[in-house]
């Protein structure tokens, strides 16, 4: 899986999660730009990823990750 | 019940009633996403429809808040509540506190229906002939597991999702086991199975209310005449960073009045405590709040203020349906910017010597973030204020600084955040304030 293909799961995940199909993310996309990606939402996208990629965040990575393409980073790591 | 479950069981109402419902729902999966306040104007939208689901949207304001989708099939068979171990009854009569995600793991037991299911009687006629007033009566019982039972108080009711099943046992209950805990995010998913539905609950562990330290602990890194022979004025220091910074102003040997705009009770509190460490006269409080006229509301102080704290604020994270709400930017104009300067301003009258005040402002200003830019604006231009009050001959020296994210009840989230301790952050800036007096101006 290439981080493109990661960071387009990740794009599917939130736009379901928000019912916005508007939203495109980027590598750079931080959530603070993402309309309604409040906190309790990012843990409904973390936890979405985990189920749909078969991996597990630390809470350390959770609580740094400072744009979408840190997350799209660790995950990428993760599956290697 | 509360609103959130029972504006999903009126999705499902109207959506039978509509039609929507006639192949057969064999399940249901519901995700909160925000909160529906009371007396809020809710409107279903039907997303999308084909022969095998239906996914619509619960939007107040333009928001969407809940997600519901609709699977249809023929129902599966269940012969028992599929649920291990021997369950007990749980009666629930006061919401249950757990505080430790600990606690939770091992809870497990049965909800009678019976109480939901005369609650729920005949209010969704058409979800009762769709899916069955049982069933009705089960997904209205999720709401009592989640805000009585587990994790009960200080919950927050995230997802269900569950399949309506054939039972052959007919006893109208709800059991259910916590059958996972995450730590990282203080959630707890629950098996739930009986009266006609089997399937999982999502719910998270809210923080309780956060309190700050106490007189006692202050008085620990306080000198006692550390900040002698001033008098300071708590603005908003019912609660929060404002009655901790009146605890450590009164333990260093200030005279403080705490004012509180709606929270009477827990200024009292905290004055009883200062004054129950202190002189009797140490704590006063009174009523202000600084949307409304800041003469007549000070006017009762007849004490000269040497030292301004200006804690004032009000809810900051709201629910938006578009990123800049111009009605809030003036909301909070009036309490961060206008509110502090006719406070200022008044003090200042009154008072013969110069006042020292302190602006908290925040460090949301360098991060910016989206969803509370009508707060940071507010701030930034309360900073400039604050800027030309120094600069123009106001006779009020104000100190700003931008305080971190510290743990309070606005900022107590599940999602994992790194949170300053507020006295380790507020000491050495009030200890700057108090070192500041009238020479400096």
């Amino acid at each position: 899986m290439t981080d493109q293909d990661i960071l387009a799961l990740f794009t599917k995940i939130i736009r379901d999660l928000l019912s916005d199909e508007s939203i495109t993310l980027t590598m750079q996309t931080k959530r603070e730009e993402v309309p309604n990606w409040d906190s309790m939402n990012y843990i409904n996208f973390i936890a979405a990823v985990e189920i749909e990629l078969g991996v597990k965040f630390g809470v350390a990575d959770i609580e740094s990750f400072e744009d979408v393409g840190a997350i799209v980073a660790q995950t990428s790591a993760m599956l290697r | 019940m509360v609103h959130g479950i029972h504006a999903v069981l009126w999705a499902l109402d109207k959506l039978a009633e509509n039609g929507m419902m006639t192949g057969g729902v064999r399940g249901v999966k519901v995700q909160f996403i925000k909160f529906i306040y009371v007396a809020s104007t809710v409107m279903l939208n039907l997303r999308h429809r084909d022969e095998k689901s239906i996914r619509a949207e619960l939007v107040v304001g333009g928001l969407t808040t809940t997600i519901l989708t609709l699977t249809f099939g023929t129902s599966k068979q269940a012969c028992e509540i599929a649920l291990p171990g021997v369950l007990e009854r749980v009666v629930e009569r006061e919401p249950a506190i757990l505080i430790d995600l600990k606690e939770a793991a091992a809870q497990s037991g049965w909800i009678d229906v019976d109480r939901a299911r005369t609650r729920s009687e005949g209010q969704f006629p058409h979800a009762d002939s769709a899916i069955g007033a049982r069933r009705v009566a089960a997904i209205a019982v999720l709401s009592t597991l989640t805000g009585m039972v587990c994790p009960g108080m200080y919950s927050l009711f995230g997802a269900f999702a569950i399949d309506l099943v054939e039972d052959s046992n007919h006893k109208d209950a709800v059991g259910f086991n916590v059958s996972e805990t995450d730590e990282r995010f203080r959630m707890i998913r629950m098996n739930v199975s009986g009266a006609g539905v089997r399937g999982s609950v999502q719910a998270f562990l809210r923080w309780p209310p956060i309190g700050q330290a106490s007189f006692a602990e202050v008085s620990k890194v306080v000198a006692p005449a550390e900040f002698a022979g001033s008098t300071a004025l708590i603005v908003g220091g019912s609660r929060g960073l404002g009655a901790l910074t009146a605890k450590v102003v009164a333990a260093g040997g200030a005279k403080v009045i705490v004012t509180y705009a709606t929270g009477r009770k827990d200024a009292e509190k905290l004055a009883e405590e200062i004054c129950g460490h202190t002189a009797h006269d140490a704590c006063r409080v009174i009523q202000y709040d600084v949307r409304r006229d800041a003469a007549s509301q000070l006017k009762p102080l007849e004490t000269e203020v040497s030292h301004l704290y200006y804690f004032a604020t009000t809810s900051i994270f709201r629910q938006k349906d578009g990123f800049f709400v111009s009605s809030l930017l003036d909301e909070f104009i009036q309490i961060y910017v206008k509110g502090f300067y006719d406070c200022c301003r008044v003090l200042n009258k009154n008072g013969s010597q110069a006042l020292i005040a302190y602006y908290p402002s925040t460090v949301a200003i360098d991060n910016n973030p989206l969803s509370i830019i009508e707060y940071t604006m507010a701030k930034m231009a309360g900073e400039i204020l604050c800027a030309n009050m120094n600069r123009a001959n106001t006779r009020t020296r104000v100190v700003v600084s931008r305080l971190p994210r510290l743990m309070t009840d606005q900022t107590a989230t599940v999602a994992p955040a790194t949170t300053a301790e507020p006295l380790d952050a507020l000491l050495p800036v009030i200890r700057q304030v108090q070192s500041l007096g009238s020479a400096v101006l």
